[in-house]
């Protein structure tokens, strides 16, 4: 039947509530045992009781009634069978791991909208994310090394082995390592997925905006408190249309501890 | 659980974002972060009660918040909730973890409130996406410890 495949999910909804709706009497009788069942069917009755919802609920029956004119040739009453399916309904409580990453997520998001509020220019807010990210890293390297107590580093290999199990261990995710230039002092990260711009769309006046331009100050904050200047930067986007989300690290200098200056 | 060492940050970076220019007032500054909160709360609630079920009555959602959503959030329960019953109820948390990173006395005090101004927009905003209309205010006398006080607004 030509509108069959709409009509059967549809339907499968829509009979839930269709018969157990008008009668009262059978609610207060014995045939739903489970009150839950009875409540489930009252509110989607209800619910295509809604005068907005009224005409959908006509334009399906509109619609199961046009393909019976098609393939049985004409017919004059239309009755549905009801089914006795308890209502939809689940209690399977949601992962509480996973719903605390989206808080971080959600929260980064708030805050870049209100750094878009803030300033009239998408730079500058590419700027302000970078130098928050500098800040974050530069406390963060802290945690990292007590949590992770991942070692010394012999070369940028090493270290972009403890970036890559850093996003493991803060995002949940896990960036792939390679690009490196033939001198060996830069690299990308590469992100299949980024979930700080889960839930995320950039609207066209923002396509100039770095959405997730924190974590290149992280980077470049955690690199320097432990004595290594770094550069990091976008060079990639998946919102921006791109394949995957790609971070270019390059190493600018070994830092050396200096005495301040009128100190000996 | 690393993330929470993420998340501590960042509010952090947007408490002293808000609170960097000498411009803007401190009411200024407490509403960008209540907002912030808001926007936050009102997101993530849905996330979290998407398969949980009915809530009874205002009641038992309030007890959600302190369970649930606290757990979630701050990685622990409120520690003591009250009501009169007429639509005010006061959370009150023992140890808020905004806090505990601060040192406890008087020295620090007049600064707490913006370390709460975050967490009563999203409460405020979690309540909304729930159905309730509501003041959410905070106040500390101790620290770490703090009281959030949750105002129902009817009709």
């Amino acid at each position: 039947m030509p509108h069959v495949e709409i009509s059967i999910t549809c339907y499968a909804t829509l009979s839930t509530c269709e018969a157990p709706g008008d009668s009262g009497a059978v609610h207060g009788g014995s045939v739903y045992p489970d009150i839950e069942v009875v409540r489930g069917h009252v509110l989607a009755r209800n619910y295509s009781l809604l005068k907005e919802n009224q005409r959908k609920v006509l334009k399906v029956w509109c619609l199961i009634w046009q393909d019976f004119q098609v393939c049985c040739s004409g017919m004059s009453l239309l009755l549905t069978p009801t089914t006795l399916n308890p209502s939809p309904q689940g209690l399977r409580p949601a992962d509480p791991k996973k719903v605390s990453g989206e808080l971080f997520t959600l929260t980064y998001g708030s805050l870049v909208a209100q750094l878009l509020k803030d300033y009239e220019n998408v730079d500058d807010v590419n700027r302000q994310l970078e130098r928050m990210g500098y800040n974050i890293g530069m406390r963060l390297i802290e945690d990292f090394l007590a949590r992770a107590n991942p070692g010394r580093c012999y070369d940028l290999r090493d270290t972009a082995d403890k970036i890559q199990q850093a996003f493991k261990l803060y995002l949940g995710v896990s960036p792939s390592i390679g690009s490196w230039n033939p001198g060996g002092d830069e690299f990308s990260v590469v992100l299949e997925t980024n979930p700080l711009a889960e839930f995320v769309e950039l609207p066209d006046h923002c396509l100039g905006l770095r959405y997730s331009n924190i974590l290149a100050g992280i980077i470049r904050g955690a690199c320097e408190m432990v004595q290594m200047e770094v550069m990091a930067w976008f060079i990639a986007d998946q919102l921006k249309g791109d394949n995957v989300t790609e971070i270019r690290i390059k190493f600018v200098k070994r830092l050396e501890d200096a005495i301040p200056a009128g100190e000996d | 659980m690393a993330e929470e060492a993420v998340f501590d940050l960042v509010h952090m970076e947007a408490v002293s974002y808000v609170f960097q220019g000498e411009k803007i007032s401190e009411d200024e500054a407490v509403a960008k972060l209540e907002h912030m909160g808001f926007a936050t709360g009102y997101r993530l609630v849905e996330r979290l009660t998407r398969e949980s079920g009915r809530f009874k009555d205002e009641l038992d959602i309030m007890k959600y918040i302190c369970k649930d959503l606290w757990v979630t959030v701050y990685k622990k329960q409120i520690d003591n909730l009250r009501t009169n019953h007429q639509g005010v109820y006061v959370l009150h948390d023992n140890r808020f973890r905004f806090l505990s990173r601060m040192a406890a006395g008087k020295q620090y005090l007049q600064y707490a409130p913006r370390y709460l101004a975050f967490t009563c927009g999203l409460v405020r905003g979690c309540l909304a996406n729930l159905g309730i209309t509501c003041v959410v205010t905070a106040e500390v006398t101790q620290l770490p410890a703090c009281k959030f006080q949750i105002q129902v607004q009817r009709g």
